[in-house]
């Protein structure tokens, strides 16, 4: 039986490259502690205090910092940077995590351009708005300001020359897994009830991305499988 | 390696133990080559053991590799200190703090395992760069192989060629070719599978705590429940469209995927349990 006319185009080399590229650095982490990388891996009950580090409300938008876990989970996976992207005036802050690899995975990741390892890839749809006066953490520099005016136009949906990860499409992509884990590896970081909020995250960011789109976010669309869906109402069924 | 061994074999200097002081010295100087003779020996024999632990359950995925003494082990305390440490940067001050928080608190043997337990993790990332950088080609995927993980399926159909319909009419006779294909899946899917089709167009995580309750499944349930109902219709497609290319197979199987997603949500609500979750939205 034959489908529809259609054209055919091949897919981005960049892409596939880079793809390519995430999927082996993909396997040797894997191969190196399967068992940590499980996505259900239980959260520790007992949130951990620090009176070292700086709350975030001290720091200034484009501190890069480490994260002082509040759960004793969030310490076995290794160091976690985060970009403290804006502070809006009623004091909440937005916070961007750094990825784990040396490409970008998806299109809601960029490549910063900075060499150091666990700098090079922000994961934009992974962004989290805190509340005032939460979370600590290290500081370990600053990100300098004409790359961050470069998140902040990503974040706003305009192209430049930051570059974007390779499309998710297949419905059982691997990186379904991997997005899944990068939710989980900063919900062990950072407290829950001050991760994100449900509705608008303020007047003054660039682009409302609440918890609910993270996938679409990181897809880089607003929508279902195949894209070029409208927008839905995340928290609603679907075309209710 | 033996004076090293009978200093750090759990004997006490002034109270600490050997390893104790090697971390506490290094903490102070920033460097191993800035720090006593037995703790650099220590530190460094730790870098070795580590890096070489780690190294074999990355070497274990490539044919032929072999640990080769004399190689990156000896150098592996230079590699985590220069890679991510470096000394007076304040990167690299940030990681030893996180180093040094973890342990706040304790004392003794718990102290030790703590802070060694996150120079392991820092030394995992150390091996996951040096191979990456040095046996990336043995690792890459060639476009026709199947993926890491024994699943099936290439490079190639994770990014498959872009199929667009050549006209509107065409496109039209997708869509309808697609939703035909979903009305007749649709009542084959079991509730776990219309919960994990559903949360997933909506942007929630398989693992999502109230994704799980809600589907009374655990999150690798719930992966499987998706992936079986995924690979069903992805067999049943190839089956009637084995003469077409995969990349419209695809094309055919994403716009049927949506298709199920539109009929699954206007009766989401009489899933059970839906009340419930929606409540904790």
């Amino acid at each position: 039986m034959s489908l529809p006319p259609y054209n055919t185009r091949p897919p981005d080399a960049q892409d596939l490259r880079t793809l390519n590229a995430w999927m082996s650095e993909r396997a040797l982490d894997q191969a190196l502690e399967p068992d940590r990388l499980a996505p259900d891996a239980p959260v520790g009950p007992v949130p951990l205090r620090y009176d070292a580090g700086v709350p975030f409300h001290k720091l200034d938008p484009g501190a890069v910092c480490l994260l002082l876990p509040d759960r004793e989970a969030g310490w076995a996976w290794g160091p976690v940077y985060v970009l403290l992207e804006h502070r809006a005036p009623d004091g909440t802050l937005s916070l961007i995590p750094f990825g784990r690899y040396h490409v970008p995975a998806v299109p809601g990741e960029v490549l910063t351009g900075l060499r150091r390892p666990l700098l090079r890839v922000l994961c934009l749809w992974n962004r989290r708005v805190m509340d005032p006066g939460t979370g600590r953490g290290v500081p370990a520099g600053h990100m300098p300001d004409r790359k961050l005016e470069e998140v902040r136009a990503c974040l706003a949906g305009v192209d430049g020359p930051l570059r974007r990860g390779p499309p998710l499409v297949h419905p059982l992509d691997p990186r379904y897994r991997y997005l899944d884990e990068e939710i989980a590896r900063l919900d062990t970081c950072i407290t829950r009830s001050a991760t994100f909020t449900e509705g608008d995250a303020g007047e003054d960011t660039p682009l409302d991305l609440n918890r609910h789109t993270w996938l679409l976010a990181a897809e880089g669309r607003r929508g279902g499988y195949g894209g070029g869906k409208a927008d839905k109402d995340p928290g609603t069924p679907s075309g209710q | 390696m033996e004076k090293e061994n009978k200093i750090f074999s759990g004997q006490n200097i002034g109270g600490q133990s050997g390893a104790e002081k090697a971390w506490r010295e290094w903490k102070i100087r920033c460097a191993a080559v800035r720090c006593g003779e037995m703790s650099q020996a220590y530190l460094r024999r730790f870098g070795r053991v580590h890096f070489r632990a780690h190294a074999r359950r990355c070497g274990s995925r490539l044919p032929g590799y072999a640990i080769q003494g004399g190689g990156e082990e000896p150098s592996a305390w230079h590699l985590l200190e220069t890679r991510f440490l470096a000394g007076s940067n304040r990167q690299g001050k940030a990681y030893k703090e996180w180093l040094f928080h973890r342990s706040a608190g304790l004392t003794g043997k718990d102290w030790l395992a703590c802070i060694e337990g996150g120079a392991s993790l820092l030394m995992r990332d150390v091996v996951r760069e040096s191979f990456r950088r040095e046996h990336a080609q043995r690792f890459d995927r060639d476009m026709r192989r199947g993926r890491p993980g024994g699943d099936g399926g290439s490079l190639e159909e994770l990014l498959p060629a872009v199929v667009d319909p050549r006209d509107a009419m065409a496109a039209r006779e997708w869509e309808e070719l697609a939703a035909a294909c979903a009305a007749e899946w649709y009542p084959r899917l079991d509730a776990r599978s219309r919960i994990a089709f559903w949360a997933r167009a909506n942007g929630l995580p398989l693992t999502d705590e109230r994704v799980t309750k809600w589907a009374k499944a655990s999150g690798s349930m719930l992966y499987a429940a998706h992936a079986g109902a995924v690979n069903m219709i992805g067999g049943w497609i190839q089956q009637r469209h084995a003469a077409e290319p995969v990349h419209a197979r695809i094309r055919l199987a994403m716009l049927v995927l949506d298709k199920l997603v539109d009929l699954i949500a206007p009766n989401i609500l009489s899933e059970k349990r839906a009340a419930r979750f929606f409540k904790s939205l």
